[in-house]
């Protein structure tokens, strides 16, 4: 009663000062890495600017020229088969591969360690492992594939157009399966035993538990896997760019690596095109919020 | 013990905050200072001491041994300037920083201009050379590089190495295969067999990221026509010329010729420059089609390989051997009030002695005629003469589009996803969208 006095005592404008001042610092990052920069990329998409001089506004040209721009419709498919395959693979393959490590079998720990050194690797320099490991003469996985009798399944993994983005979403998997195993498997540290015990009790085979235990207390974990995974997506560019650049040709030309050339590439020439870039980023970040509404309310809709 | 904490926390709170208050007001006081007090004590102007500092931006790090001499001698010789050298890693890494730069309108006294050096001039952001460094100086360079960079009777750049491309050749892999460095595109396409059956691939060069193509394919437009003009008004849109005219698609259709001749290396598509290098100095290739760049790497990479040169291919027999050439290593200098101390600064660089040797020590391409007579590495004084007899060809396109049209529409020719005639049209139809880009 004595220490709570005091507070309800305090003026209501003094107390909303001080959690002004305590928010102060984070609002004024936010402000000016987040507000400002999300602002100014949608004023400038409505101009054509090349990064000096004045802006011309061109209103909705730049994105009416998006709709007619064949590497655009090139990189709108690109990044939804990376968003979609590198989500559903990398939601269930972590997940399997959790429920499998915490089983508890022996080797577990190293295995596990094993998994997550990929995650530690930055991903410009996984692509460029990945690069060397891929490349058609001398490459890691043809002499591998040539070694096991396999020389007809060599390929120009990265040169090819059919294999090129497979081959992205698949290193992809490679350098984040340790991550989403480690959320998946503490996920799993989180589920009460005696719901095994007494799923057990009721006749319940392995297959059973994980179905009907398992993955519905893993829901929240996996709502979580799945949100980061499609926002990586959406917004992939570090990993195809070191990669492949976009190529051969754009065929693996991503709307982050597309934004990326457009502004400081030497696609569009002598002057950048940053007012057509920002409204590639522009949609990229239209996409993300709504798929994150999609998912936010399909949850509501389960929980209700 | 308990009230006694209570009054404490009773009272204390009410001072802590007016503290904290206080305090934040006053961090973001000082917060807010920052900028300007480490403006006062920046060296990127001239300063209260009389001290100037000269920013130099580039990623062209064949000179890496080289700057920090050259930089601490003309620090002794003007002890009032300071030069500030940020040499970057690669093109990638240099464009978003001189793009933010400029954009914030602090842009370094020196700089790369990399493909926007007549747009930067035309705004102001750097200087006519012709000015400030005089048309008597400019003359020194090759003529081509000084084309390169003009627009309307001003330039905005100089080369700071020139660059050709050529074909490098492993001698003993040809001899063994019992054919000739060849002469004309005909003959390399009449040795892929020999050679392939020798256990070699004939051709390596950058396939990938696909602007390689870009340099080979645009050189074909010249030797096409025997007008080196032709490439530069494609680029622009000048004179009616137009991609998908015949020059073009006859170049398009020597690209197809070389790739079901299979001329090219295997994998080609994933084929990074320095991969193509490997290729060819470990002996998997018998060929590299390369740049002036070609003979520092192998030097640094591998200094026992012997490996010789030739022009690149003609047309046909007697017909003029067109390389690429341009400078892709140019330097502008920014328009503001230490224009005539970076002049300074480029001037004690080309002295010609000093400048020659930086070349030479660095195995490096000249880009002015009177340092190329001073040149010692065989590789390069051969590279050299190609521009001495006016063999250059433009390669470097600076149009929307233009760039990556050339690249796009030449691997599918090698893809044989399209014919010559669709390639060329497919490179006019993108520029054309490009125009539309904001």
């Amino acid at each position: 009663m004595v220490s709570t006095a005091p507070a309800r005592r305090r003026p209501r404008a003094r107390m909303q000062l001080t959690g002004l001042v305590f928010a102060a610092p984070a609002l004024a990052l936010f402000a000016t890495f987040v507000a400002y920069p999300l602002l100014r990329g949608l004023y400038l998409s409505f101009y054509r600017w090349a990064g000096y001089g004045d802006p011309l506004f061109v209103g909705l040209d730049n994105y009416r020229g998006l709709a007619s721009d064949p590497i655009f419709r090139r990189a709108v498919i690109v990044t939804a088969v990376y968003t979609v395959a590198s989500t559903v693979l990398q939601t269930l393959i972590p997940m399997a591969v959790a429920i499998l490590l915490a089983q508890r079998w022996r080797g577990g720990v190293v295995f596990r360690t094993m998994i997550f050194i990929p995650a530690v690797v930055s991903l410009t320099v996984t692509g460029l492992l990945w690069q060397l490991a891929l490349q058609p003469n001398g490459g890691f996985v043809n002499e591998l594939l040539d070694s096991a009798g396999l020389s007809s399944w060599s390929m120009v993994w990265l040169g090819d157009r059919n294999t090129v983005v497979p081959v992205i979403i698949a290193v992809s998997l490679w350098q984040s399966l340790g991550f989403f195993m480690l959320i998946f498997y503490a996920g799993l540290q989180n589920i009460d035993p005696t719901l095994y015990e007494s799923g057990r009790i009721d006749g319940a085979g392995p297959w059973r538990l994980i179905r009907f235990i398992t993955i519905p207390m893993l829901k929240p974990v996996t709502a979580i896997v799945v949100t980061l995974n499609l926002i990586n997506g959406l917004k992939v560019y570090d990993l195809i760019y070191a990669l492949t650049n976009g190529g051969p040709a754009n065929s693996s030309q991503s709307l982050g690596t597309y934004l990326y050339a457009l502004a400081f590439g030497s696609i569009n020439g002598a002057s950048a095109a940053f007012g057509y870039a920002n409204a590639i980023g522009v949609i990229i970040m239209i996409s993300a919020a709504a798929v994150l509404l999609v998912l936010s309310v399909l949850r509501r809709t389960r929980e209700a | 013990m308990v009230t006694h904490l209570s009054n404490a926390s009773a009272s204390s709170p009410g001072m802590s905050r007016r503290s904290l208050l206080r305090g934040t007001l006053l961090g973001a006081l000082g917060a807010a200072a920052l900028p300007s007090l480490a403006a006062c004590g920046s060296d990127g102007g001239s300063g209260g001491s009389g001290s100037t500092t000269l920013r130099v931006w580039h990623w062209y790090n064949q000179q890496e041994a080289q700057w920090p001499g050259l930089i601490s001698e003309y620090e002794k010789q003007n002890p009032g300037v300071k030069v500030d050298l940020r040499l970057f890693g690669s093109p990638d890494d240099y464009s978003p920083a001189i793009a933010a730069a400029i954009a914030a309108g602090d842009p370094p006294e020196i700089f790369a201009p990399h493909f926007s050096a007549i747009e930067y001039g035309q705004q102001g952001i750097s200087v006519d050379l012709k000015d400030a460094l005089g048309a008597d100086f400019l003359s020194q360079f090759f003529d081509a590089e000084n084309e390169q960079f003009s627009r309307d009777g001003k330039q905005y750049a100089f080369g700071w190495m020139a660059q050709t491309f050529g074909i490098f050749y492993n001698p003993q892999l040809l001899d063994r295969a019992g054919v000739a460095p060849p002469e004309t595109w005909d003959d390399l396409i009449a040795s892929a067999d020999a050679l392939r059956a020798s256990g070699v691939m004939p051709l390596a060069m950058q396939g990938s990221p696909s602007y390689g193509f870009t340099d080979f394919t645009a050189p074909l437009i010249t030797q096409a026509t025997d007008d080196p003009t032709l490439v530069l008004k494609l680029d622009a849109q000048e004179d009616g010329a137009s991609w998908d005219s015949e020059p073009v698609v006859q170049a398009m259709q020597k690209l197809k010729d070389l790739t079901d001749a299979g001329v090219f290396a295997d994998g080609l598509l994933a084929m990074e420059g320095p991969m193509a290098e490997t290729a060819f100095s470990s002996g998997q290739a018998a060929m590299l089609y390369g740049g002036s760049w070609v003979p520092q790497d192998l030097a640094t990479d591998a200094p026992d390989f012997a490996y010789a040169i030739a022009p690149t291919p003609a047309w046909a027999p007697g017909a003029k051997h067109w390389c690429a050439d341009q400078a892709g290593a140019a330097l502008s200098i920014a328009n503001g009030d230490r224009a005539e101390q970076s002049v300074d600064f480029i001037k004690y660089l080309f002295e010609p002695e000093r400048y020659a040797g930086v070349m030479n020590d660095s195995n490096s391409m000249p880009s002015t005629k009177a340092a190329a007579d001073l040149i010692n590495n065989d590789a390069m004084k051969t590279m050299t003469s190609w521009l001495l007899e006016g063999l250059g060809s433009p390669h470097i396109l600076y149009g929307p589009g233009a760039e990556s049209g050339v690249a796009d529409a030449a691997v599918s020719v090698f893809e044989g996803r399209a014919t010559p005639a669709e390639a060329a049209a497919a490179v006019q139809a993108a520029v054309e969208q490009a125009g539309n880009r904001g």
